[in-house]
């Protein structure tokens, strides 16, 4: 249990920028997630820290010791990698055994802390069993138990749960969760699923091209993204360019290309600045009728109606200074039978000041 | 399936099958010439073969040159495979090719070459020539095997290794080694028989008192004619025949070829 810290880490693959300068701070016993889609530099981050890629610039310290130089056999950390790895010619006993056996550890010792290890991802038992004869979620779990039972100072996942199916991933994350913060062991985990994130993690840094564009709690980056490409990935639809009209008491002023929006958002930028104004999907009211003259709402037609099941997506027209402009927008169906709008229905829609946010460009 | 196609199959066992099956039919003949059919039979070739002094010192040679060879040629095989397969280097895949071209290159040729090579450097022992050569002859066979194998061992378990606290060699030792052991030991088993087998290399590096099986065999139908060959091609045969039933019980032939 120690703290990790990234000073400047760069690696580059001839042309391309793998990672691109990140730096990051991690607590005693935290647990931080590398958010992004594919190719933003995530695995290669965590790779750096495990010593499997050496960087081309920066620094890495566990605790307080630089670890740049040292190779990963001597960095006493523990890692899950989404193929889980396991030493297929071993039965899970001796899977588990690896580490300490490297570390001279005493055979008797072993043992105990092998079934320690074992009970802890809940599998007691299964010391003979080879891995071809366990399950995907079990083969996971020998891959946890291996790497903790050599207690290393972090422990890294990358993907873990990328090959297990939904209803699988889901318990494992619950179980992963639960047993992090139990033996307060600090952990970096490497997902592209912002859910799986949010579920999981003290803090998420959501990556991009190599750099990390937001670094904050899960409730911050989910309602309060700090760019489009985090708004985005966090699953905001609607994105519209504003320019800035100034403030009116405690609001921010916009026309978003010809509708008059109004945030609880500070003013980020002068007036007459253009910026974006982001939206989502989720926030939107939908009614029957006509809009009023009021800020924040807008009238339409409905383009595409698609029923979920919970809940009903709308894709709405609405008049723009720059023509029509697409609105998506969910409803949460409450006893409904199918959506409430068809097709072609006029459509009022409105917001509250509070979901609006502003992005700059 | 249709008909024809099965006919077509059979025919071509038959085809391939004919002169190994008259082969052994003829070495259990009990006459003086090999002819087939065999008027009578008996085991009398075999008892020739096996205490006739030509056979069984040159059948020795080959056997201790086969072994030899393969246990020299195995540990470079698998590391030349070990760096083919897991370093990144300019000129890899040449090398690759180049590590492969005693496939390629006419045996004949590399007899020779080998032969006017230890003549310069001056070195006269037979039996260390026949080695040098074979272990270059039996080479590409042992890295191509090794090279299979250690293409479907998963990166990441090695690294997983590493992070557990084992350095390159152990990694080596105690993942990566016993994942690749079947392809080594067919690689072995391969490189064994082809030392064995080999005829147009050995030609240029034997003498008179210093014989390989197969060049006896040859020396022996140029002034003999009688069963006895029959019986030694027909134990040689049930030799690779037994080779190639332990590949496949150790790994899958098919695995073993790469196909």
């Amino acid at each position: 249990m120690t703290t990790v810290e990234l000073k400047k880490v760069a690696k580059r693959y001839g042309q391309t920028a793998a990672i691109d300068g990140v730096s990051l701070a991690i607590a005693k016993g935290e647990f931080v997630t590398l958010l992004g889609p594919s190719g933003c530099g995530k695995t290669t981050t965590l790779r750096v820290v495990a010593g499997l890629v050496e960087s081309d610039a920066g620094s890495v310290s566990l605790g307080n010791i630089d670890v740049t130089n040292i190779p990963t056999h001597k960095r006493n950390i523990g890692m899950v990698f989404q193929s889980h790895a396991l030493f297929p010619h071993m039965t899970v006993e001796e899977n588990v055994s690896f580490g300490l056996r490297m570390r001279g550890v005493a055979a008797d010792q072993r043992s105990t802390n092998i079934n320690r290890a074992l009970e802890l991802v809940r599998l007691p038992g299964f010391n003979a069993r080879y891995p071809h004869q366990l399950s995907g979620g079990q083969q996971q779990r020998v891959a946890l138990a291996r790497a903790l039972v050599i207690q290393p100072s972090v422990l890294l996942l990358d993907e873990p749960f990328g090959a297990l199916d939904r209803k699988l991933r889901d318990t494992m994350q619950v179980e992963l969760r639960e047993l992090t913060r139990r033996i307060g062991i600090t952990s970096i985990f490497v997902t592209h699923d912002q859910e799986e994130a949010l579920i999981l993690s003290d803090r998420i840094a959501v990556m991009n091209m190599g750099c990390i564009e937001q670094l904050g709690t899960p409730a911050e980056v989910f309602e309060r993204p700090q760019t489009k490409f985090v708004a985005d990935f966090m699953g905001v639809a609607n994105f519209v360019p504003a320019s800035v009209l100034g403030s009116r008491g405690p609001l921010t002023a916009l026309d978003a290309d010809g509708i008059a929006v109004e945030s609880t958002d500070a003013i980020q930028a002068a007036t007459g600045a253009t910026i974006e104004v982001a939206l989502r999907a989720e926030h939107i009211t939908i009614g029957e009728g006509d809009a009023g003259t009021s800020s924040n709402s807008v009238a339409g037609s409905v383009a595409s109606a698609v029923y979920h099941g919970n809940a009903s997506t709308y894709e709405v027209m609405v008049p723009g200074r720059s023509g029509q402009r697409r609105l998506v927008v969910r409803e949460a169906n409450r006893g409904a039978t199918g959506v409430r709008f068809a097709t072609g229905a006029k459509v009022a829609l409105s917001w509250p000041s509070g979901a609006v946010r502003l992005l700059s460009r | 399936m249709t008909r024809a196609f099965h006919v077509y199959i059979g025919f071509l066992i038959v085809f391939i099958m004919a002169p190994i099956l008259i082969v052994a039919v003829v070495s259990f003949s009990g006459g003086k010439v090999p002819e087939f059919p065999p008027k009578s039979f008996s085991f009398q070739w075999y008892d020739y073969a096996l205490n006739y002094s030509l056979f069984t010192r040159s059948a020795v040679n080959s056997a201790w040159l086969a072994l030899i060879s393969t246990v020299i040629a195995a540990p470079i095989a698998v590391a030349a495979a070990l760096a083919i397969v897991r370093k990144r280097f300019p000129g890899r895949d040449a090398i690759q090719t180049f590590l492969l071209a005693p496939l390629i290159v006419p045996s004949i040729v590399i007899g020779l070459s080998i032969l006017l090579g230890f003549a310069t450097v001056g070195i006269r022992d037979i039996f260390f020539r026949l080695i040098g050569a074979h272990v270059l002859i039996t080479f590409p066979y042992l890295v191509r095997t090794v090279i299979a194998s250690l293409s479907r061992v998963d990166v990441t378990v090695e690294e997983a290794a590493r992070t557990l606290g084992a350095n390159n060699w152990r990694t080596f030792w105690h993942v990566t080694l016993p994942l690749i052991r079947p392809g080594i030991i067919a690689g072995m088993l391969f490189s064994f028989i082809v030392s064995f087998d080999n005829v147009s290399v050995s030609l240029f590096l034997t003498s008179a008192r210093t014989n390989t099986l197969p060049l006896a065999i040859l020396s022996y139908v140029e002034f003999n004619f009688d069963p006895s060959i029959a019986a030694i091609s027909t134990m040689l045969i049930l030799f690779s025949l037994g080779a190639a039933v332990i590949l496949e019980r150790v790994v899958g032939l098919r695995k073993v070829l790469g196909v």
